[in-house]
């Protein structure tokens, strides 16, 4: 095997089935892309439900739903990379791309009582744009680019919107960004 | 005129494995040896090679308990892999 003298033609063989052997496989992470994508726009429309329709105060209880996805998103990850043979560009851009856009989360959650809720949501719809288009370019899947930028137009709407409203289009935000490109995600495996 | 080709690199195994490396940032051992469809002993006496040309970087560490090889591509790597697909190319040029 080793003293072998290849052919020009399948030395083209062996690269190209080993760079097709280590393809980022597009569906891999789509159950956790779409708990987010459900988890958010429900809580949302609990939200709504509850203080204007219900006129229950602290209806923004429903959003301790969050920590606890992002304990189950945690570990999920870890199980992942323990089991994880190899790495890929992909991974990390992926994997960043994500990290900065959950400390902006939180960076905005914490400045938030200074500007009122209604001035964070337009943003929060903006963060959903960048990163699902950014997401989409990398690995290159138009449906969500189209959700992420639905996701920015929402924004520009909710400005000029009460809090009533933005809750309403952060649901249908989020149902453009995630929830339909996660189902629109081919079952590769 | 043909290209020399990298003998280093003009080999089955070896040649899959840079390629695969080529397309990754890092990857275990057994995963190069199922996509290669390789045994161990073979494997491990390429990856050397390639580890002795400075082609790649190979880390052992323990993970659970168990020893844990990881193989990375080098810059180096990098350009022998550019230059042996250079070469080729010289093969397949239309001969007008």
């Amino acid at each position: 095997m080793e003293q072998e003298k290849l052919k020009v033609e399948e030395s083209l063989n062996i690269i190209s089935e080993m760079v097709n052997s280590s393809k980022y496989n597009l569906s891999e992470d789509k159950g956790i892309y779409l708990m987010w994508g459900y988890a958010v726009a429900i809580s949302a429309i609990i939200h709504y439900i509850l203080q204007f329709h219900l006129e229950f105060k602290e209806a923004h209880y429903v959003w301790l739903s969050m920590p606890v996805l992002g304990v189950i998103n945690t570990v999920y990850f870890a199980r992942k990379s323990k089991k994880k043979k190899v790495y890929t560009y992909i991974d990390r851009a992926l994997s960043y791309i994500w990290l900065g856009f959950l400390f902006v989360i939180l960076a905005l959650l914490v400045i938030s009582p200074q500007f009122g809720m209604n001035v964070v949501y337009p943003i929060f719809m903006f963060l959903y744009g960048i990163a699902t288009i950014s997401t989409a370019g990398i690995i290159k899947f138009k449906p969500l680019a189209i959700g992420g930028v639905i996701s920015v137009l929402c924004g520009i709407v909710a400005a000029y919107l009460n809090f009533e409203y933005q809750i309403l289009l952060l649901a249908f935000a989020i149902v453009c960004s995630f929830v339909i490109p996660g189902h629109l995600l081919k079952n590769t495996k | 005129m043909f290209d020399p080709l990298d003998p280093l690199l003009h080999s089955q195994l070896r040649l899959a494995v840079m390629s695969l490396l080529m397309n990754v940032e890092e990857a275990d051992f057994n995963f190069i040896k199922e996509k290669t469809k390789s045994t161990s002993g073979n494997l491990s006496v390429q990856v050397n090679k390639l580890k002795d040309a400075e082609y790649i970087q190979v880390d052992k560490t323990f993970k659970d308990n168990y020893p844990h090889t990881t193989c990375k591509i080098t810059d180096k790597g990098i350009d022998a892999f550019e230059s042996y697909l250079n070469a080729l190319r010289s093969y397949i040029k239309p001969t007008d």
